[in-house]
């Protein structure tokens, strides 16, 4: 069983491949061509496997984020505004506050996982408090995260020069350092790995981690067994929110070293297909992390050098995401199990 | 009186695109199907009601060429979600990253980057509102009459309520499911064909700006009647031209905190009106005969 369940996600992505290169061959493009620049922009140098990493750092930590909720039991679809909110108060530190990066730069990802674990935690409140579903609330808290940095950086925090709506630049003892010269790729890749070990430690180890996944198989159970179901959901919100918002202090301290309107290209969205596509595990998530990372950064160089948007890359995600919940390779198993009863 | 006036008709005209959207969930979420992909729905019909429109050079041929796309669209996500059984949460977002990477390359390629500028068949107005705000009108009511007194829309009500009655007497739970999810769908698509027809006259990446969801926060609102959730339009549709009336009047208020209002309302009322109890009791569970999922 264990081969059965490591091949399905490849195979997901295969079949989401091909279905993807006969929407391409529709739209007038040559799949072999798209899928090739793509690969080309994610691996053709030392600069773009780089890149392809930032992306992959990323797209751990949203990932991380929607299994950390999804593992209670709960959906968060506002992976994207918790990232804003991360951003915000992770780049308020890191440009208003001085201190030696030794202190400031685990300062600021205390401060984004704050700014992410508040904006989750409401969503959490709400749903324990009024019974308000998760699934609108979050959304909504994305519109409202989004307009509030766009207020933030036009208004409060807009750079004294120039006319873009973005902040100062952070500090230098705030830039994440990097690995490789005069690429993007900084420690924040490491972070991320640090942070998939500690998630699975988590799950594995801990106590709560344990009351946490019993909450997200059955509520009843949970309530009947004494578990603060309440509590942990909130708990479990807040810490999803933290996760997205420590993706946005990789976009923030990493990348960008600014903060501004348009963060995050719907970072926030990719978390649910990468923690999906991973079943939510540890390796899982590092590799389908990897590979959006790789859609994500090769997806540019689509833009570039065809006709096609890099929008197209959305089109392989809602596939893959299709292909592993609608489960095609499960249905003849299923069979067999109602002849046994 | 007048800008009482222009007020009701922006309060109208903004809030039937969310109204038709929210009349589609309604009817699917009753049958016992959650959609969260509305979102996407809405925006697959609002690009090819404007493809529609333009190549027929007729905006209600358009109209329908929008439904009968969603249509399919709906077919396949009862596909995934009614034969697969497949989690409806997740194949709704799914439809929704999908209608986004869909639309914005089709767009592209269809129009090319600069077509703002093109023209398409518009809906027309008669009297203060455009035309589709009377049909949303009237679809309210036939909502009502279709749900509470006719057969077919008890048979509906009963798929989402107790589905193993209505199977016990015969009736294909599943049918009636796929009925709802792809009637539901293309009134969901003719929602968003009004978005780019009737609010506006053009198509543009992401139009549907969370319309979906909200079109979700007022069947919610409305305690899972067309009546109710008609009236729960209105009052997004109250936010919506507050939003603009705001924005005119040059009060100060970054603009930022009053495009927030929208959300901010559904935020308020799903939590302080949204209790779970009122939605259908087998909603979200897909249907066996032997009772397993």
């Amino acid at each position: 069983m264990k081969v059965h369940r490591a091949v399905k996600p490849v195979l997901s992505i295969f079949l989401a491949l091909l279905i993807g290169a006969a929407v391409i061959l529709l739209l007038g493009e040559n799949p072999v061509t798209v899928y090739g620049v793509m690969f080309k922009g994610a691996f053709g140098s030392t600069n773009a496997l780089a890149g392809t990493l930032v992306k992959t750092t990323t797209m751990i930590f949203v990932g991380l984020s929607y299994g950390f909720a999804y593992k209670c039991g709960l959906v968060n679809i506002g992976i994207e505004g918790q990232l804003y909110m991360g951003g915000l108060l992770c780049s308020l530190t890191a440009i208003y506050i001085e201190l030696p990066p030794i202190i400031h730069i685990p300062l600021c990802l205390l401060a984004g996982f704050v700014g992410g674990a508040a904006w989750g935690a409401i969503v959490g409140f709400l749903k324990t408090r009024f019974r308000a579903s998760e699934m609108i609330t979050t959304v909504m808290m994305n519109y409202v995260a989004i307009f509030f940095v766009s207020y933030m950086v036009n208004g409060p925090i807009k750079a004294e020069k120039g006319t873009y709506p973005q902040s100062e630049p952070i500090l230098k003892s705030a830039e994440l350092p990097t690995l490789i010269p005069k690429t993007q790729l900084t420690i924040g890749f490491l972070i991320a790995i640090a942070a998939i070990v500690l998630y699975v430690l988590f799950w594995k180890k801990t106590a709560v981690g344990y009351e946490m996944e019993m909450v997200g198989s059955s509520e009843q159970v949970a309530r009947y067994a004494g578990i603060p179901v309440d509590k942990i959901a909130i708990w479990s919100m807040a810490v999803s929110g933290g996760l997205g918002g420590l993706a946005g202090c990789m976009e923030v301290l990493g990348v960008q070293h600014k903060i501004m309107e348009g963060l995050s290209a719907g970072y926030g969205f990719d978390g649910i297909a990468v923690s999906l596509l991973g079943n939510n595990g540890g390796i899982g998530i590092f590799l389908s992390s990897f590979l959006f990372g790789i859609m994500r950064y090769g997806g540019n160089a689509i833009q570039m050098f065809t006709k096609l948007s890099v929008a197209v890359i959305y089109i392989l995600q809602a596939l893959i995401i299709l292909l592993v919940v609608v489960d095609v390779f499960k249905r003849s198993k299923r069979r067999e199990q109602h002849v046994c009863h | 009186m007048s800008v009482i006036e222009s007020f009701l008709s922006v309060v109208f005209n903004s809030s039937t695109s969310i109204l038709f959207a929210a009349l589609g969930i309604l009817l699917m979420h009753l049958s016992g199907v959650v959609n969260i992909g509305a979102e996407g729905m809405m925006l697959i019909g609002a690009f090819s009601g404007v493809v529609g429109s333009h190549l027929t050079s007729n905006v209600w041929l358009g109209g329908l060429f929008a439904m009968a796309v969603t249509g399919v669209v709906g077919l396949v996500y009862g596909y995934c979600t009614i034969t697969y059984k497949a989690n409806q949460v997740v194949v709704g977002i799914a439809f929704n990253i999908l209608a986004q990477g869909l639309t914005t390359t089709l767009y592209r390629i269809v129009f090319g980057m600069n077509s703002s500028t093109m023209k398409v068949d518009a809906f027309s107005k008669l009297g203060a509102f455009s035309t589709p705000v009377y049909v949303g009108l009237g679809f309210v009511i036939v909502m009502t009459v279709f749900l509470n007194k006719t057969k077919p829309g008890l048979k509906v009500r009963g798929a989402g309520e107790y589905p193993q009655a209505i199977d016990s007497m015969g009736i294909s739970v599943n049918f009636t499911r796929y009925a709802s999810v792809v009637a539901g769908s293309m009134i969901i698509g003719f929602g968003g064909a009004y978005l780019s027809l009737g609010q506006l006259s053009f198509f543009t990446e992401n139009m549907t700006d969370g319309r979906g969801y909200i079109a979700l926060a007022a069947v919610i609102f409305g305690r899972y009647t067309a009546l109710g959730t008609w009236l729960a339009v209105l009052v997004f549709g109250a936010g919506e031209a507050l939003t603009y009336r705001l924005q005119a009047l040059n009060s100060g208020v970054p603009s930022q905190m009053i495009l927030m209002i929208p959300y901010v309302l559904s935020i308020v009322v799903v939590a302080f009106f949204g209790q779970k109890g009122s939605g259908p009791e087998a909603l979200g569970i897909p249907f066996s005969k032997d009772g397993r999922q």
